[in-house]
């Protein structure tokens, strides 16, 4: 597993513009060059759990996008505070609370998501994105930096589980979003749907080629 | 930062308990809609069993509730298939019923969509084990008590795109036409691992199963297991009301 990159802690300037350089680097570092699963390793187990099809990808990106905004605001405004010995147990606390209120939420106004998602909206919590950018980032940052931080970590984790879930419903189910794509005339001349993708293997496959393709591109490689 | 065990303890309880709260407030808060939602979906789920709404419909809460209440009967009925008089299964869980021990305090929900004051479509409520989680559906069958009118599964934890399936319109259609008893015996109905011509040769075998779901089995054989199960369960009702049709014709 890659070492996290630590960021670069903001400089404690009086009045920094709100997208200042350094801002704008913490948001856009995770999408591509610090990607949190193609760079990290991180959040392996629900990327693959729920990219079958596209929508619970996406619900499931925008659910942890949620999550990750407010444990990190919530982390960093109470940052000074935190005892150092019990600082796990309290990240884990929020964590574990905002999902949970997320599920009822959901639960009571969005009720076919809920449905959708069933077990995978109570994993979040032991998504390692959540955790790790608690760790690494919130607990030593403002507060706005780490709301930047947090969207651009769970951005990059929403691309990278979209483009697995797009590939392994069209390969796999021939739909994207559940709608047929792969015209029948293409099944009548032989074509048949690869029963690889919708299982956890062609995950794999899926993830081990999109991160050999992201670290080509950004000319990443890990330390021997 | 380093402070005292002291603050520790202390910090950790006043966070514990603000989350505590937050959390049961968020409970009790949501607990209305959430139930009005979960009440709506077993009925939304007996109205598409029974063939009353389509599954691409989009009506409204107040008209889903309002085609139920004009059309849909529910009663309960004992583990010896008698119906129990001036009953009612709203509020019946057949699942919290069978944990009762002993079959002859168990209260069997039945509902029914009556038509010129005849039972036309029947609907039961069936549940069991899949892979991961627990499935829960309704099972209909037209007035032969014998071909299957409909059937849906409306609450699961299986795996997206492969156990939840079960969910998608192919599979429950699949089921539509399907019979239950081969002769006098309660047959039931199989999910067959890949598609049924394959698994079966002969065509009369087609009656009593469905196609699985690729990458699914041990949720199909789930779904087969549930179905025998509770069919069973409702076996002497079922048996008795042929019975009496079979007279009256």
């Amino acid at each position: 597993m890659a070492d996290p990159k630590v960021l670069p802690v903001a400089p404690a300037i009086e009045r920094e513009p709100l997208f200042s350089p350094q801002n704008r680097t913490v948001l856009k570092d995770p999408l591509s060059d610090n990607n949190p699963i193609t760079i990290q390793v991180l959040g392996i187990c629900s990327a693959l759990a729920v990219t079958t099809q596209v929508k619970p990808s996406l619900v499931m990106g925008v659910a942890v996008i949620f999550v990750l905004v407010f444990s990190n605001l919530i982390i960093s405004l109470m940052r000074n505070l935190i005892p150092n010995n019990v600082r796990i147990i309290v990240q884990m606390t929020v964590v574990a609370s905002l999902v949970v209120v997320v599920d009822q939420v959901l639960k009571a106004y969005a009720y076919d998501v809920s449905r959708q998602l069933s077990v995978f909206v109570a994993l979040i919590i032991t998504n390692c994105i959540i955790m790790g950018r608690l760790e690494a980032f919130a607990m030593t940052n403002k507060p706005w930096p780490s709301v930047l931080d947090a969207l651009g970590n769970g951005l990059g984790y929403a691309l990278v589980i979209l483009a697995v879930g797009f590939c392994r419903e069209l390969f796999g189910s021939g739909k994207i979003f559940g709608v047929q794509i792969v015209p029948h005339a293409l099944y009548n001349a032989g074509y048949v749907d690869n029963g690889l993708m919708v299982l956890a293997p062609g995950a794999f496959i899926l993830m081990g080629l999109l991160i050999w393709a992201q670290r080509r591109m950004s000319g990443y490689a890990e330390e021997a | 930062m380093n402070r005292s065990k002291l603050y520790s303890v202390v910090f950790v309880l006043i966070i514990t308990v603000f989350w505590g709260f937050v959390l049961s407030f968020a409970a009790t808060s949501l607990r209305e809609p959430q139930q009005a939602n979960e009440k709506l979906n077993m009925r939304t789920n007996i109205l598409l069993a029974v063939g009353l709404v389509d599954r691409d419909n989009d009506l409204g809460a107040d008209e889903l509730n309002s085609i139920y209440d004009e059309s849909v009967q529910s009663f309960l009925v004992d583990h010896e298939g008698k119906v129990i008089e001036g009953s009612t299964a709203e509020g019946v869980d057949l699942e919290e019923e069978l944990e009762n021990p002993d079959p002859g305090a168990w209260r069997l929900p039945v509902f029914v969509v009556t038509e010129g004051g005849r039972a036309s479509v029947y609907a039961i409520p069936v549940f069991g084990k899949g892979l991961w989680s627990t499935l829960y559906g309704y099972l209909a069958l037209s007035d032969d008590l014998d071909t299957v009118q409909g059937i849906t599964f409306y609450k699961h934890g299986e795996t997206a795109g492969l156990g939840a399936e079960i969910e998608q319109a192919w599979f429950q259609d699949n089921f539509v036409g399907k019979k239950i008893f081969d002769g006098s015996e309660l047959r039931s109905i199989e999910v067959v691992k890949g598609k049924v011509g394959d698994v079966y040769s002969n065509p009369a075998d087609h009656t009593y199963a469905v196609d699985g779901i690729s990458g699914a089995s041990m949720t199909g054989r789930g779904v087969t297991d549930l179905l025998d199960e509770k069919l069973n369960i409702y076996g002497p009702y079922i048996r008795r009301v042929r019975a009496e049709t079979a007279q009256g014709r």
